[in-house]
């Protein structure tokens, strides 16, 4: 495993082809916390869900290895897949979550929002990125969790670069209106 | 020329204080500043909701997948060939290849070996030495007999060997006085045989054969 830590991920890719399983798991390694991280936030923070799509994400690498081109950045083509796979999801349940007023049942004063418990911040948050619609919480999250750029992110959802930072703009009003009443 | 800024870049990096007075203007042009820090703090809360959350693949999922990659990529042993299953068609013909193998070696060496035993019973085979004796292989030097010359009275002289000197039978030579010698080496010169002089014009080298003959090289020969 120490080898193949050096190779870069489409080195990796390469080696899958030829049945490496030790590169396979070098790719896991560096890949399967943050997809299945990425998955827990855009599929309603369900723990199991995001298990499943982590494991068949990385069972189209087995499987299909051949879908990756090695003219492409293997990070991008791989968080293509998995927002693909995130969309095809949203299309079969052919629902987005319900937009609730998520600050109903919070009991709070007029406390500063840093001073309000953890807890409560995180329920908050929670549910305000869950309802944001697909395409701003697909950038959302690949921004300010998987802490990519803009770029890679105009890559990913192949769209320019200026419509992704409208999109992260948007989004990020959507959350502050959202979490004004406890920011008074 | 009027500076473009990114509002959302201003909004992750930096607090309201934290701007330029340019920066601020600009701000300030497009929201108010309690706005500017709702959007901030949503940035950020954001950014620590994400970093606190500590979800991971169950050990399930590896394993899984780590079934699935060997059953694509079965690694190869070095028995492998033992779980290969050929139709029982295949494995018959191919004892039926071994067997016409084995048939026509057997009858190919049974060949050779008859033509063995065939000329064995009609041929002699007599080996045949033949040596080089002529050869100098050491250059060794032999006492060699002089003439004695016995000079008038006792004086004692040798005379060395002159040939075709002309001058020499003017000379006077002095009658040679025989002696007696009995000592031993007088005694071995005079047991030697006598020497050939025109050895001496001859000069081999070690290796060289004293006779005007060929090298000869031992061979074995068949004789039928």
């Amino acid at each position: 495993m120490k080898k193949y830590s050096k190779y870069s991920d489409e080195e990796l890719m390469q080696l899958i082809k030829r049945g490496k399983e030790a590169a396979f798991n070098e790719l896991y390694r560096r890949y399967s916390v943050r997809m299945c991280r990425f998955f827990y936030n855009m599929l309603y923070q369900d723990e199991e869900k995001a298990n499943d799509f982590t494991q068949e994400l990385f069972l189209k690498i087995i499987n299909r290895p051949d879908l990756f081109k090695p003219k492409h950045k293997f990070s991008s083509w791989f968080y293509a897949v998995a927002t693909n796979m995130c969309k095809n999801e949203y299309r079969r349940n052919s629902r987005q979550p319900d937009i609730q007023p998520i600050y109903d049942n919070v009991n709070i004063g007029n406390n500063d929002f840093l001073k309000i418990e953890q807890q409560q911040t995180q329920e908050l948050l929670q549910q305000a990125i869950a309802n944001l619609p697909e395409p701003h919480k697909t950038c959302f999250v690949l921004r300010y969790q998987q802490e990519l750029t803009i770029k890679q992110i105009s890559e990913i959802t192949n769209t320019p670069e200026g419509t992704v930072k409208a999109r992260l703009h948007y989004a990020t009003q959507k959350l502050a209106k959202r979490l004004k009443p406890i920011l008074k | 020329m009027k500076k473009v800024y990114d509002i959302q870049q201003m909004i992750e990096e930096k607090d309201f204080g934290e701007l330029t007075k340019a920066e601020q203007a600009f701000v300030l042009s497009q929201m108010s500043k309690e706005e500017y820090f709702s959007l901030r703090q949503a940035i950020l809360g954001s950014v620590l909701f994400f970093k606190n959350q500590s979800v991971a693949p169950n050990p399930s999922v590896q394993e899984n997948l780590s079934t699935t990659f060997q059953d694509k990529y079965p690694k190869l042993s070095a028995f492998a060939f033992l779980n290969y299953s050929i139709p029982l068609w295949l494995f018959g013909l191919s004892l039926l290849g071994v067997a016409l193998l084995f048939f026509i070696i057997f009858k190919y060496d049974k060949a050779i070996n008859d033509a063995k035993t065939l000329n064995s019973t009609n041929t002699i085979q007599e080996p045949i030495y033949i040596y080089q004796t002529d050869t100098i292989y050491k250059k060794i030097y032999l006492p060699t007999p002089v003439k004695k010359v016995q000079k008038s009275k006792s004086k004692k002289t040798v005379e060395p060997l002159k040939f075709n000197d002309s001058t020499s039978t003017k000379s006077k030579k002095t009658p040679i006085k025989k002696t007696e010698n009995n000592s031993p080496i007088a005694y071995q010169l005079e047991q030697l045989p006598t020497f050939d002089e025109s050895i001496l014009s001859f000069q081999p080298k070690i290796g060289q054969s004293v006779k005007d003959d060929t090298l000869m090289v031992g061979f074995q020969g068949v004789v039928f």
